[in-house]
């Protein structure tokens, strides 16, 4: 039973929520466009202490690359929406008498994990205000710091603008009871998740739920790509925030005939290939904690993950590659870590390497995102038929790729929705789109083909589709 | 003053002009606290009114504390500013005409 202290502040929470909320919907295009510039050029301007700051609390990733993350998350998600319509009539089709007029969604609550606090954080925030709709930041415990700053930081940008008051709040917990108590209160009226499973399979969540899933990729490199090109994109992507990302490189895949050039190239470039001994110690460090990869692995660097299971590596090394020879629970490393460690697959041909990659997907992966290098648009086509991932990255590195609107034009995001399988409505990655909602004046236009038609033959028995369909389609 | 004050026969009436941004309603706040004691009825017109921040809202929260809820009344509000009440839930609260 959770007690009164409990409900009383998530009470309170979601009644300023509610404030916020009401009041935010008299703003106008101009007002909440103000509110979202005044509040991106604060990230930006604080962008590098941030960074700095999530790291020493977390202990995870390079701060550099969370700098990055949070220009995208900021700067790149701005000139993605700013030109966009979120209020009043976003559309008018005189012809077909139809006008659209977005209204914003209502309270909504932001989930932010350890290993993303500031992007995660500072994307919600910008797309809920860009939408008119409040939002609660739940920080993950391990980044409260972070997480409260970064909110405190964005919301005074807000205020500065004369957005509502409590138009943007951080949540942490203090007790077990008051996320539960959060997640489960029916006056929110959406959930934006973060990657694992907390939310979307708590049974009591009232609130419909978008956003990311678990996410294992697995990258397909043909035969007809140029090893050099992959070798160098692999270890740039992987290594970025220490594979913290959930779109990040889970294993390569690659065939036969040209795993000589492609290791000798990621080598180069600071690839460590285990061997068998090295895989015998980094599994048994990895399961030391049961049979779920040691989370204690996760944005660490190699030389600490090597270090931890007793071996050493070079300075140099950037990425630890483990060599396997299948995929699901008999080989650990073939699971999702988020780390500077991929799982290597050699393949006699693109048959084969689509049923690995198949299986890949399909083991805790459905969902998020998938990566092939090749030139052959119809062995991509094909690769991106057999794969459940709203995501196929092409030529690029797929942790930032996936991100969008720095290798693709996809809508910049921190949070890629994994579709029904991933229990979210849509495989998008979520902006500003998905938290409006569109009403629709449908003016009288009658449908030409019924008012030629005599209706009388719908209830006449004798006859059948054949006529029905020729008389209703005429064109005289 | 950054409201009209009408007192007549114990009822305040304050007739409020406008956008009632924050700091409008700041500035607004001391008129209104100065201006009432418990045993006023007091009134609210926002015939002019075309937008309420957050702080209007705890405005009226604080006079209908000050008179008690059945001696306060918020009047003449437009759709938008009535919607605005609506969703906060404070308009089964409040007498809002």
């Amino acid at each position: 039973m959770p007690d009164i202290g409990t409900i009383f502040r998530v009470g309170e929470t979601l009644k300023r929520a509610i404030q916020a909320d009401a009041v935010f919907r008299q703003s106008d295009q101009e007002h909440v466009d103000r509110i979202v510039r005044s509040v991106y050029r604060t990230v930006m301007n604080n962008r590098i202490k941030f960074a700095k700051m999530a790291v020493e609390e977390t202990g995870l990733g390079r701060w550099e690359d969370k700098v990055l993350k949070t220009v995208v998350a900021s700067q790149f998600v701005y000139e993605y929406i700013k030109d966009r319509k979120t209020v009043g009539v976003v559309s008018d089709d005189v012809e077909k008498g139809i006008t659209e007029i977005a209204h914003p969604i209502g309270t909504v609550l932001g989930i932010v994990s350890k290993t993303d606090p500031i992007a995660s954080a500072v994307f919600k925030i910008i797309i809920a205000m860009k939408t008119r709709n409040p939002i609660i930041i739940a920080s993950d415990p391990k980044a409260v710091k972070t997480t409260e700053a970064v909110c405190d930081l964005c919301y005074e940008a807000a205020l500065k603008e004369d957005a509502p008051e409590d138009c943007i709040q951080c949540f942490y917990d203090t007790s077990t009871d008051e996320f539960e108590n959060l997640i489960a209160d029916k006056r929110l009226n959406l959930i934006i998740a973060a990657g694992d499973g907390a939310v979307k399979e708590n049974n009591n969540v009232k609130a419909p739920v978008i956003g990311s899933g678990s996410g294992n990729v697995p990258v397909y490199i043909a035969e007809d790509i140029d090893p050099d090109f992959v070798a160098k994109q692999i270890i740039d992507s992987k290594v970025f925030d220490q594979g913290v990302m959930n779109s990040s490189e889970q294993a390569v895949v690659i065939n036969k005939n040209i795993t000589k050039q492609f290791k000798t190239a990621i080598e180069k470039k600071g690839g460590h290939f285990v061997t068998e001994k090295e895989k015998k110690m980094l599994i048994d460090y990895v399961l030391e904690k049961g049979d779920k990869v040691n989370k204690d692995i996760t944005g660490q660097s190699p030389q600490i993950i090597a270090a931890n299971s007793g071996f050493k590596v070079p300075e140099t090394t950037k990425l630890l590659i483990v060599p396997l020879k299948g995929v699901g629970s008999e080989y650990p490393l073939s699971e999702k870590v988020l780390a500077p460690l991929i799982a290597f697959y050699e393949v006699e041909d693109f048959h084969e390497a689509i049923n690995v990659c198949i299986d890949l997907n399909y083991y805790e992966g459905i969902g998020h995102t998938v990566c092939i290098y090749s030139n052959d648009h119809d062995k991509i086509k094909k690769f991106a038929m057999e794969m459940n991932a709203g995501r196929v990255i092409v030529n690029s590195p797929s942790s930032m790729g996936a991100v969008g609107g720095i290798y693709n034009l996809l809508p910049p995001s921190f949070s890629l929705a994994c579709g029904a399988v991933g229990k979210t409505i849509t495989m998008d990655n979520v902006s500003i789109k998905h938290l409006i909602n569109l009403q629709r004046i449908s003016r009288r236009r009658i449908n030409q083909r019924l008012r030629d038609f005599d209706r009388k033959m719908y209830i006449d028995e004798s006859k059948n589709i054949d006529e029905i369909e020729r008389l209703f389609n005429k064109n005289y | 003053m950054a409201v009209t004050l009408n007192r007549n026969d114990g009822t305040v009436n304050f007739v409020f002009e406008g956008r009632m941004d924050t700091i409008k309603c700041m500035s607004a706040e001391k008129d209104v606290v100065e201006n009432i004691n418990e045993n006023d009825q007091v009134v609210f017109d926002l015939k002019e009114v075309d937008y309420i921040a957050s702080s209007f809202l705890r405005l009226c929260g604080r006079a209908s504390n000050t008179v008690g809820v059945e001696n306060f009344s918020v009047i003449n509000v437009s759709p938008s500013v009535k919607k605005v009440f609506k969703i906060a839930g404070l308009a089964n609260r409040l007498n809002i005409k």
